[in-house]
């Protein structure tokens, strides 16, 4: 407020006309607010104009201004004074040549969203003149000082075309010239000679390489922005869908008039709808976010979707009543509005979308096209230049044909064209009188096909056989599905964005010669939409299998999720059917070996249906059962889905939160499956459903522990069940192989590279490990193998030097205390490093490591807790075990590769210090994560936030009591959480920590001190709470 | 107010200087600057115990912005200065009390 006045007080001096632009602005804001956001962009563009031809007349009228090159105020006509006509006639001074001011590119276009680019061109005829810099600065300093974001150019007319020949994005602002003003008639004279020579010299030529740089273009918008048709987090203006492709489809359509594009006028009506409603979001997002931003993130959503009218919107299906667990009554009402209005804007974007591809398509059909429709396809199909189409475009197309057309489609690996997918979109319609009864009428498809259409589709023969077709072949890249996010991870490494780098070939490959192109049409072509990507587009999909209609266009206004479930089935789909040819040899030859292919597909089509539904894999497997058995799958395949669907989450639940090492964990899943075919099969859709779930849900430690799993399900599938003998066999080779390893001299304490040339330490010794392994806990020789084993002998020696050391210096009662050792090996694999740090048993021990390495931007994947009966073995030979009192505690964490990994010795060493400061009271780790969290480099979860939740599972193990969290993430969580745990007297033995996505999901083996499980439900019920004021 | 001081390759400049206007920055100072870092530039043992540091050209972007827009202005910088290499740069975040737009006399916020 103060500021505010103060700066109206003295701040810059305003003319008339900008005062007149800001209230204008101002008001036009305060309207949008209000509802009115249709109207803005126009409105901003009017108001804008208003401006101009305002502010140039002042400039004339004020001839004696600032102008010192020429007093003679050389300035065009009184151009603005019968503001509206910008040839309005008047005494053009002779002084100065004839120019226009035009409004190029988005205003130019008259879309100018609060924050938008103010883009204006000053044209002279010839070279331009000196009195152009005070025209120019009288014409563009207010808007700066305005505050507004203006690009502006001063050109002459030659400049100008030059500049757009060379530059296809100069080229695409001016495809939407528009006069503000002009200097007299002869200003628009300039005007117009610069229009008819940008389309004689520049546009004539530039249809084609424009048609390519618009394929390079999009392959980039793909890869910077995603495709926000199926986005949680949608990229209004650049994303493939946004306001960047109808201004495509108006620049192809401009310059390529000519061409025979396959829109009609319903088709022309619908894009300009869509349009207004993706324009309406964005000046929303635009006034919400009070500055230039286009990406929809999650804190602006319920803001933008009140704004467009969303917000009192009823809960849509009583299914999503499930939602409300756990969530409070208005919260459930934005989240449901924001998911009502974003799968409205996915459908826009969609449509939006397809229509670019189409017209593209129209544009540059490819010239050599050989079609290559798979034999037995009917008769009335036909594969055109532009995708696959009805021979007879406009005839009517029964549901039969036009299925039959996107197998033919997705078979010959051949987009579907426009009239095609419109011929779907019409006969998918609801007929507008009919209210739900359609389901009455669909007893004689054929005679009512037309009338009752939807209901015609979902009872169609064939189905099945149909649907199991597109998905084998469905795994190609779509232009719409994320790049390649699965075989990166997979593999661990990075693939080159193929279909990037197929439009920059194609952009950059020499120029066709007009007369000769035997060239194929295959690089030049881009990565359009699969004909499973069509049929979810146009509804098909959904009408084929009602089922899939609720779930479509189902938004989860969380930050797990990056798709809506449609989508996501799609992408898991692809996935599956992609998983043969993977580039992770394990999962290829998995997927090659599978009999009944198919049914892993199906499954991946109907795991997520039963969505919103609280046990949606229970539910799923019911919904999936019922609509294989309607489909007429023969019950060996239904069994085989429904298995798969009820038992998806199975291996993601199990990996990431429970003991591995425990056999009965592995056996369990083994058990489930019963056999190795079900397992694998369980395994390629976890794969599948959690890398397509979001970047968050799959990380190659994920990857790890799924394939861990299950590997040892397969082993107790194949070399049949065992149980404790193995254990004690197995752990009894590793005491085997720990204690020859420790005869061997090892490496640099550290195992690390730099700084301390590698010293080989004197071998440990047999009689040392030996003495060492009677101190280790027995889970030790279960859970680690021998290097392991080893290395952590090392460290204890290495404690116990320190803390030998110690007592030497200070008085018994406080030596010890911070005496702590560290190791950290790399991870083979999994992007991870183990840390390994050893000290003085004390209570509260495993909260200050977590903290500390939270400290330290160490983000803990898991943990485990060896606390070791006394202190190490002294080296010497004085073997006698000086310190009575306290054991040593062997902590070891997983962590994520940190950030950088250059100076990890230093790291480590600083973890060390911290801990050790930590524990002796030089540092105060509350303080310093409170710091942190503050800290504005720490963003805040911009996440929805949900409940946490806590589970205290007393039958998970029998040697301890597991302790589940979920709770939404933030920084120095797992520290508070141990610290809780601690000071309810608990010992944590093992820790699982999943941070999926903005939410941790920790499981925490804990027993009392004892050592005892615990049984008491009323402590239960006291950790429970403790456990939740500590996440909050 | 914040300022934040961006200290990076030099041919980074204009990298950082796009992703800065993307995100609306209106204004930014620029310097050649000499330092060293971590890496210590180059480092020559002379007659046993002197050595000299080689001075590594940098630029310096400095940038003035609410503090509310610090952490995109930082995200902005990393991303756009990034090569995961030595020598990429450091960021300083550093208060500023007031700033005085002089042609207009415009303070505060409203004068970056």
């Amino acid at each position: 407020m103060t500021r505010e006045n103060e700066s109206e007080h003295n701040g810059p001096v305003l003319p008339p006309s900008a005062i007149a632009l800001r209230q204008g602005r101002s008001s036009l804001a305060e309207a949008a607010r209000k509802g009115d956001l249709g109207g803005y962009p126009a409105a901003a563009s009017k108001l804008m104009d208003a401006y101009f031809r305002a502010r140039l007349a002042e400039i004339s009228q004020a001839p004696g201004q600032p102008s010192n090159s020429s007093p003679s105020a050389p300035f065009g006509g009184p151009l603005g004074s019968s503001a509206g006509s910008p040839s309005g006639g008047g005494k053009a001074p002779s002084a100065s040549p004839p120019y226009a001011l035009v409004a190029v590119g988005g205003y130019g276009r008259g879309e100018l969203c609060p924050a938008s680019d103010v883009d204006v061109l000053v044209l002279y005829e010839g070279a331009v003149p000196h009195s152009a810099e005070d025209l120019a600065r009288g014409l563009f300093h207010p808007l700066w000082d305005l505050g507004l974001d203006l690009g502006h150019g001063v050109r002459s007319l030659k400049d100008g075309l030059a500049l757009a020949k060379e530059d296809t994005q100069v080229l695409t602002s001016l495809l939407d010239i528009r006069l503000i003003a002009a200097s007299g008639p002869e200003g628009a004279g300039v005007l117009e000679r610069f229009q008819r020579e940008f389309s004689q010299k520049v546009l004539a030529e530039a249809a084609e390489p424009f048609g390519q740089w618009v394929l390079a273009h999009n392959a980039q918008r793909r890869a910077e922005y995603g495709d926000s048709s199926g986005l949680l987090e949608p990229e209004l203006k650049n994303g493939l869908g946004g306001l960047r492709d109808v201004h495509q489809i108006h620049w192809l359509l401009g310059l390529r008039a000519n061409v025979a594009l396959p829109f009609t006028l319903g088709d022309r009506e619908l894009l300009e709808q869509d349009y207004v409603f993706v324009l309406a979001a964005r000046t929303a997002l635009h006034l919400a976010a009070g500055r230039k931003t286009d990406r929809l993130s999650f804190d602006y959503q319920p803001q933008v979707a009140r704004a467009l009218g969303f917000a009192g919107a009823e809960p849509a299906g009583e299914q999503r009543a499930a939602h409300a667990e756990g969530e409070q009554p208005d919260a459930l009402a934005t989240g449901l509005a924001v998911e009502a209005f974003l799968s409205r804007l996915h459908q826009s974007m969609t449509r939006i979308r397809a229509m670019r591809q189409a017209c593209w398509l129209g544009a540059f059909p490819p010239s050599a096209h050989v079609p290559v429709l798979p034999p037995g396809t009917p008769e009335g199909i036909v594969d055109t230049p532009t995708g696959v189409a009805f021979r007879d475009a406009d005839g009517p197309s029964g549901p039969a044909l036009i299925l039959a057309l996107y197998v033919a489609a997705a078979q010959a690996a051949r987009p579907v064209a426009w009239s095609a997918l419109r011929a779907t979109r019409l006969a998918l319609a609801d007929p507008p009188s009919d209210g739900g009864a359609d389901a009455q009428a669909d007893a004689r498809p054929d005679a009512h096909s037309d009338r009752e259409p939807r209901a015609a589709f979902a009872c169609l023969p064939g189905t099945l056989s149909a649907l199991t077709a597109i998905f084998r072949v469905c795994g190609r890249d779509a232009e719409s599905s994320p790049l390649s996010l699965v075989s990166a991870l997979v593999s661990g490494k990075p693939k080159p964005a193929s279909g990037l780098v197929r439009a920059l070939k194609g952009f950059f490959a020499p120029a066709r010669v007009p007369g000769q192109d035997p060239e194929p049409p295959q690089p030049s072509t881009p990565s359009l939409s699969t004909a499973l990507q069509s049929m979810l587009d146009t509804g098909l999909l959904a009408a084929l299998v009602p089922e899939f209609a609720p779930v479509e266009h189902l938004v989860q206004f969380d930050d797990f999720h990056i798709h809506p479930v449609g989508k996501h089935t799609l992408e898991v789909v692809r996935t599956l059917a992609a998983m043969p040819g993977s580039e992770d040899p394990r999962l290829a030859a998995c997927a090659q070996a599978l009999p009944h292919f198919e049914r892993l597909l199906l499954a991946g089509f109907a795991h997520d249906l039963a969505k919103p539904d609280r046990d949606h894999s229970g539910a799923g497997a019911r919904v999936a059962e019922h609509l294989l058995h309607r489909l007429g799958a023969d019950e060996e395949t239904i069994a085989d889905v429904a298995f798969l669907v009820r038992e998806h989450l199975l291996i993601p639940k199990t990996a990431t939160r429970r003991d591995l090492a425990d056999e009965s964990v592995a056996a369990r899943l083994a058990e489930v499956c019963g056999s190795v075919e079900r397992l694998d099969k369980l395994h390629l859709l976890a794969v599948a459903d959690s890398s397509c779930t979001g970047p968050r849900a799959w990380n190659p430690w994920t990857a790890s522990l799924f394939t861990e799993l299950t590997l040892k399900a397969r082993h107790l599938l194949t070399s049949g069940p065992l149980a404790e003998p193995r254990a004690v066999e197995n752990s009894r080779r590793v005491r085997e192989a720990a204690l020859a390893l420790a005869e061997k001299p090892s490496a640099s304490p550290v195992g690390q590279k730099g700084q301390t040339p590698p010293v080989a330490l004197p071998p440990l010794g047999r009689e040392y490990a030996e003495k060492c392994l009677e101190r280790m806990p027995a889970r030790a020789t279960l859970v680690l193998d021998a290097p392991t084993l080893v290395r952590h002998m090392e460290l204890a020696r290495r404690f116990r030097a320190s803390l030998d050391e110690d007592l030497v210096r200070k008085p018994s009662s406080r030596a010890g205390i911070g005496v702590v050792e560290i190791e950290a090996v790399p991870l083979p694999g999994a992007k991870a490093f183990q840390v390994s740090l050893a000290a003085l048993n004390q209570p509260g021990l495993f909260a200050v490591m977590a903290g500390v390495l939270a400290l330290h931007d160490l983000n803990i994947l898991s943990a485990e807790v060896l606390t070791w009966t006394g202190v190490p073995p002294s080296v010497g030979n004085g073997g006698a075990n000086g310190n009575g009192g306290g054991s040593m505690a062997l902590d070891m964490f997983v962590v994520q590769e940190p950030a950088e990994g250059l100076y990890l010795d230093d790291l480590w060493a600083r973890v060390r210090r911290a801990v050790s400061y930590t524990l002796l009271g030089k540092l105060e780790l509350e303080y310093r994560l409170e710091q942190k969290r503050t800290s504005p480099l720490t963003l805040p979860s911009r996440a929805p936030k949900a409940r946490s939740k806590v589970r205290v599972d007393f039958e998970a193990s029998d040697f301890y009591t597991v302790v589940e969290i979920a709770a939404p993430d933030r920084l120095g969580l797992l520290h508070d959480l141990a610290r809780a745990l601690a000071s309810l007297r608990l010992e944590i033995h093992l820790a699982r920590i999943a941070t999926s996505a903005g939410r941790i999901h920790d499981s925490f083996y804990v027993r009392s001190e004892g050592g005892q499980k615990l049984t008491d439900p009323a402590q239960a019920e006291e950790i429970k709470k403790a456990l939740l004021a500590a996440a909050k | 107010m914040k300022k934040v001081e961006i200290i990076t390759r030099t041919f980074k400049l204009d990298d950082v200087k796009a992703a800065l206007a993307e995100i609306g920055v209106k204004g930014m100072t620029v310097s050649e600057v000499k330092g060293f870092g971590r890496q210590g530039g180059h480092k020559e043992v002379y007659r046993g115990a002197e050595y000299q540091v080689d001075f590594v050209v940098k630029v310096k972007i400095e940038v003035v912005v609410e503090d509310a827009r610090v952490t995109d202005v930082i995200n902005a910088a990393t991303k756009a200065a990034r090569t995961g290499q030595v020598g990429d740069g450091k960021i300083f975040v550093l208060p500023v009390d007031e700033v005085v737009r002089i042609r207009t006399g415009e303070t505060g916020d409203s004068a970056i």
